[in-house]
């Protein structure tokens, strides 16, 4: 329309005659690039309503499928997240499917966040078998992860280090979740330690594990500069370990807490005194004990 | 090898917290008796700048919202003044009839007069726990 109003004030041109093409004085190869640009939607205009669609993974399919400016709008939010799940138990244990696929695609750089989702029948499947060296490739291709969620990682598989594995994700990553991780207190601090640029951290039903890994020698978990996003605890059952983490984190200065089923909220209450401005727990839940959780891991472990 | 799994009751205060603004709070059903109450926990915020109490429902909940939520609140409110939210947490997309309900059952509420101790009506949104 506006482009109309610009044509029609420059040549006196009636307004049938601007819709109809009809201009007097203007060559037919500037009425083509009118012709063409008149059904473009101004880009500030295209990000506003992609925006609103970034949850509804079918419509913003849709818009890509649109044309190659509503594919580029929509691609980031597209692939922000990138799901990983076992999708065989038995035979393709060591395939990402998603991963290589997206690879090939050269899409990764686009993805902000990976979650690996809980394996069949609830049993560990991060371990080191499934980053083959095509994995791992993919996995350095991940040039802008920002959030990284794992379920049930058992620390103690990645005996040759984990940092190889992850530790690439150390200058980006800003998010990490770790749901139903298990292993000493000492290894998952030190996996923590991995990302020193953190501002959000979540550990769900954390399962302790005291044994052979926490000796003196063990170095100990590099402090953070400074934390300054969310911290969400869930299932925090360890004080001493909370007084640790404490210790390790040095300067703490969350804005905002998420803490269920935790034991020593006051201390950390206490760490971001200064900085906690979004307190978030939940209102009398009876704390409960996951005993079948418990005996799937003893099962794995022995 | 040691498996730690016992978790005693506690009790926290946020008299030291200088600049907490809000608290989010999730609420189940049915109640249980451990841990502080609201009415304990408000009673020990120092924080001048402490203004909102967010009541978080997840899509499971809209239905069975706490039962005496109201009253509790008016209880609460005479220990400190607050604003009210609601808040609906959804995991991937939003199912639009659960945030009706949820604003419906708020204003029937506001209708009944439960909330007339607040300077303005509850709040109603939702929040993604995904991205």
């Amino acid at each position: 329309m506006l482009v109309a109003n610009v044509v029609w004030h420059r040549t006196g041109a009636t307004i049938d005659d601007v819709l109809a093409l009809r201009i007097p004085g203007i060559p037919y190869y500037t009425r083509a690039r009118v012709e063409r640009q008149t059904p473009r939607l101004p880009q500030e205009i295209l990000e506003m309503i992609i925006s609103n669609l970034t949850h509804n993974i079918p419509s913003l399919k849709a818009c890509a499928a649109t044309c190659f400016t509503w594919y580029n709008a929509a691609a980031p939010y597209l692939h922000h997240t990138l799901i990983l799940r076992e999708w065989h138990a038995v035979t393709t244990r060591r395939d990402l499917i998603p991963l290589a696929a997206l690879h090939q695609l050269g899409l990764l750089p686009l993805v902000k966040k990976v979650e690996f989702r809980r394996g069949i029948f609830k049993c560990p499947w991060v371990v080191p078998d499934i980053f083959g060296s095509q994995s791992l490739d993919c996995f350095s291709a991940l040039v802008n992860l920002q959030d990284l969620t794992i379920a049930d990682l058992f620390f103690s598989e990645f005996a040759s280090g984990i940092e190889k594995y992850f530790g690439h994700f150390s200058p980006t990553l800003r998010s990490i979740a770790l749901v139903r991780p298990v292993g000493s207190p000492r290894q998952l601090l030190d996996f923590l330690g991995l990302f020193p640029k953190l501002d959000d951290i979540k550990v769900a039903h954390y399962l302790a594990m005291i044994g052979t890994h926490d000796t003196p020698d063990t170095p100990r978990a590099p402090v953070w500069g400074s934390l300054r996003g969310k911290l969400t605890l869930e299932g925090f059952v360890d004080q001493r370990l909370l007084e640790e983490i404490i210790t390790s984190f040095g300067e703490m200065r969350f804005s905002s807490m998420d803490l269920d089923e935790v034991v020593g909220v006051q201390l950390l209450l206490d760490a971001c005194a200064e900085t906690l401005q979004t307190l978030r727990y939940r209102l009398d839940r009876r704390f409960t004990l996951r005993k079948r959780f418990t005996k799937r891991v003893a099962r794995h472990m022995s | 090898m040691e498996w730690i799994a016992q978790i005693p009751a506690q009790n926290f205060n946020l008299s030291r917290n200088t600049v907490l603004q809000s608290l989010e709070v999730r609420a189940s059903y049915p109640p249980r008796g451990r841990g502080p109450t609201l009415k304990e926990l408000l009673s020990t915020i120092a924080s001048p700048v402490f203004s909102e109490i967010v009541i978080v429902f997840s899509e499971e909940e809209v239905c069975w919202p706490p039962w005496g939520l109201a009253k509790v609140l008016r209880e609460v409110h005479e220990v400190r003044g607050f604003r009210l939210a609601f808040c609906l947490e959804i995991d991937e997309r939003l199912k639009a009839a659960n945030l009706r309900a949820l604003k419906i059952s708020t204003q029937a509420e506001v209708a009944r007069g439960h909330y007339d101790f607040l300077p303005c009506p509850p709040l109603v949104f939702f929040r993604h726990l995904a991205r």
